[in-house]
C-alpha cells in the first residue's frame, strides 16, 4: 500500500512535464489577424480541441515550425497524425474538418 | 436497457420502419393524384409533426453516436480436450469368486471427463489503452482489459460489457456472467458491475460514483462512494467458534467429537489384548448406517472429522443471506504513453468506514473478531465492530530501450475483505 502511494506521488513529480499534445488532440495554430479564417474545431467529436495564438505562445509556434496561419494539427500521444496548412489566401481547405474527423474516427476505432 | 428490452425495441423499430415505408409510398401515390390545400392550423400541425420526427431522429443518432458506435456484438464458442491425468490409475478388485487369494482383477480407475466446451454471447464497448493490443482479430468473450479494473478509462463516455456464457470443465457445467457499465467524464466516474464465475463460486456486484479531478492530462484523483456485495461470510468460521466455546470452568462446551454425534456418527469404546498380552484401548467410530469408519479417535479426526467440519461450515454459511456494504473510496490514476515508453499506474483505496446495508451484520466482516469463548452469541453485544482497509493497485510499464531491446513490468494487487489476489509479470525482450 505504502509502495503504491510512493510510486503514485513520485512518478508524476518526475514526469510532470505536461504536454499539450498528450492523448488525442487537435490544435489550431492561429493569430488574431486570421481569426476569420479559422475552422470551428469545436465541432470535431471525440477529440480535445485547443486553439493557440501566436502572440500568446510564440515559443510553441517556433518549436512546432508553424509557417502558415492558420495551421491545424492532429496529435496522438505527441505524434503528429495530420497537419493541414492554410494556402496563400490564408484559407484552410474546405474539407479540413472532414479530413480531421476521418483520422480521429480511425484512431478511436482502433481502441475498441 | 437489457438485451431483452433491446431486442424488443429493435422489433418495434423494424415494425415502425415498415409502417413508415408503406405510409410514405401511400403518400407519394396519393400526392400524385391530388394536392390538398391546407389551412393555417393544418400547416402548423404538419410543422410540429416534422419537428418531432427531427427530434426523434436526433435521439437515435445520439444513441448511436454516444452508446452504440464502436460496440461489438459477438457470439462465440469453443470445444477442447478435457483435462486428463498424465498417468493412468489402476485399482485391484477381488476375484469374482470372492476369495481374497484368487487372482485379482485389475481395473482402470482413471477419471475420464467428457470434452470441455464454452459458449457465450455478449456486446462490448471497452476501449483499450494505447499499450494494449487486441488479443485476437475477433472478440469471443475471453478478453481481459485493464479498463475493467482501473479507475479511469481510455475513452471518455460510455463503456460497457454484457457477457453471458455457459461452460463445461472437467464434466461440470457452470454459468458465468460479467455485466459492466461505466460512464467516464472529465469530472466524474460512474460504474456498475456484476460478476459471477460458477467454477469458483464467485459472485460480486458493485456500484460506484466518484468525482474526478484531473491534474494535468496524465494524472487524476477521484473520490466517491462504493457499494459492494459479497456472498461469502468473510472472517466468519462457524466451526472454529463452535469448538472454542467454553463454560465457566474453562472446559469445552462442544468437545470436538460431539460434532460426529451431531451428524449421526457414534463412538464405541473397546479394549483389545495383543499377542504379547498388552491391552490397547480406544474408540472406534461408526457412521449413521452402523458401518465402521475409523478404528481409533485419531483416525476419525484425521479422516471423517475433517469432512464434517467443512460440512458444518457450509451448512452454517448457507443459512446466511448475501452481504452488501457501502464505503467511501478514493483513487488515483497516472497514465503516460509514448511509443518507446509507457506507464500506467492506479490505486483504489476503500476507506475504513464500511456500513453494511444488507445481510446479517453480526456475521459480517465487520465483526470477524467479535466472537469469544462464550461463543457466537456474545457477538450480540458487539458494538461498532472492527473496520478494515481494502485496496487495489496496478502498474503497467514498458520501455523500448533500443529498437531491439525492451523491458516490461505488469502487476496488480487486490486486497478485498479476506481475499488477496495478485498477479505480476516482469520481463525483457531482445530481438535478434
Amino acid at each position: 500500500m505504502k509502495l503504491w502511494i510512493a510510486i503514485l506521488l513520485l512518478i508524476p513529480t518526475l514526469t510532470f512535464s505536461q504536454s499539450y499534445k498528450d492523448g488525442l488532440v487537435v490544435i489550431q495554430y492561429s493569430a488574431d489577424f486570421v481569426k476569420t479564417h479559422e475552422v470551428d474545431i469545436g465541432e470535431l467529436k471525440e477529440v480535445e480541441a485547443i486553439r493557440l495564438y501566436l502572440t500568446q505562445h510564440p515559443q510553441v509556434f517556433k518549436k512546432e515550425e508553424i509557417k502558415y496561419l492558420p495551421t491545424v494539427v492532429l496529435y496522438h500521444n505527441g505524434k503528429t497524425i495530420v497537419r493541414i496548412e492554410s494556402d496563400i489566401s490564408l484559407q484552410l481547405p474546405d474539407n479540413t474538418l472532414e479530413e480531421l474527423q476521418s483520422h480521429i474516427n480511425k484512431i478511436v476505432k482502433q481502441k475498441f | 436497457m437489457n438485451r431483452k428490452e433491446k431486442s424488443a425495441a429493435h422489433s418495434h423499430n423494424f415494425v415502425f420502419m415498415v409502417v413508415l415505408i408503406i405510409f410514405t409510398l401511400f403518400c407519394v401515390a396519393a400526392q400524385g393524384q391530388e394536392v390538398p390545400e391546407l389551412d393555417a392550423v393544418q400547416e402548423q400541425k404538419l410543422v410540429e409533426g416534422f419537428d418531432k420526427t427531427k427530434k426523434k431522429g436526433k435521439f437515435f443518432k445520439a444513441l448511436y453516436e454516444d452508446f452504440l458506435k464502436y460496440g461489438t456484438i459477438y457470439i462465440a464458442g469453443n470445444l477442447n480436450n478435457p483435462y486428463q491425468k498424465q498417468s493412468i490409475d489402476y485399482v485391484v478388485r477381488t476375484n469374482p469368486s470372492g476369495s481374497l487369494y484368487d487372482v485379482p482383477v485389475v481395473e482402470d480407475a482413471t477419471e475420464y471427463h467428457e470434452f470441455d466446451y464454452r459458449y457465450g454471447l455478449g456486446i462490448r464497448r471497452i476501449a483499450r489503452f494505447d499499450y494494449e493490443n487486441k488479443e485476437k482479430a475477433y472478440y469471443d468473450g475471453t478478453e481481459k482489459n485493464v479498463a475493467l479494473s482501473s479507475p479511469t478509462a481510455a475513452f471518455d463516455g460510455w463503456e460497457y460489457l454484457f457477457h453471458w456464457e455457459k461452460e463445461r470443465e472437467r464434466g461440470e457445467v457452470f454459468t458465468n456472467h460479467r455485466y459492466f457499465l461505466r460512464h467516464t467524464g472529465k469530472y466524474h466516474i460512474a460504474k456498475i458491475e456484476s460478476r459471477a464465475e460458477g467454477n469458483v463460486g464467485f459472485e460480486y456486484n458493485s456500484a460506484e460514483v466518484r468525482a474526478r479531478l484531473p491534474i494535468g492530462k496524465k494524472f487524476s484523483i477521484s473520490a466517491g462512494a462504493i457499494l459492494r456485495t459479497h456472498q461469502q461470510a468473510f472472517g466468519y468460521n462457524p466451526v472454529e467458534i463452535w469448538l472454542n466455546e467454553t463454560n465457566e470452568n474453562g472446559q469445552a462446551v462442544n468437545p470436538w467429537y460431539t460434532l460426529g454425534f451431531e451428524y449421526g456418527y457414534d463412538d464405541i469404546y473397546y479394549t483389545q489384548q495383543d499377542a504379547l498380552g498388552n491391552n490397547i484401548s480406544d474408540w472406534y467410530w461408526t457412521d449413521p448406517d452402523g458401518n465402521i469408519v475409523a478404528n481409533t479417535d485419531l483416525e476419525f479426526r484425521e479422516t471423517v472429522f475433517a469432512d464434517l467440519m467443512n460440512r458444518y461450515n457450509r451448512e452454517q454459511w448457507a443459512l446466511l443471506d448475501s452481504f452488501a456494504e457501502v464505503a467511501p473510496i478514493v483513487g488515483a490514476d497516472y497514465y503516460l504513453y509514448r511509443e518507446k515508453f509507457w506507464l500506467h499506474t492506479y490505486i483504489n483505496y476503500i476507506l475504513p468506514y464500511h456500513k453494511y446495508v444488507h445481510g446479517d451484520e453480526q456475521y459480517s466482516y465487520l465483526h470477524r473478531n467479535g466472537w469469544s469463548e462464550e461463543g457466537h452469541d456474545s457477538m450480540h453485544q458487539m458494538g461498532d465492530g472492527e473496520q478494515w482497509d481494502d485496496y487495489q493497485g496496478g502498474i503497467i510499464m514498458g520501455w523500448n530501450i533500443t529498437s531491439k531491446l525492451g523491458i516490461f513490468v505488469e502487476g496488480e494487487y487486490t486486497k478485498f475483505w479476506d481475499m488477496e489476489i495478485f498477479k505480476s509479470t516482469v520481463g525483457l525482450n531482445l530481438e535478434l
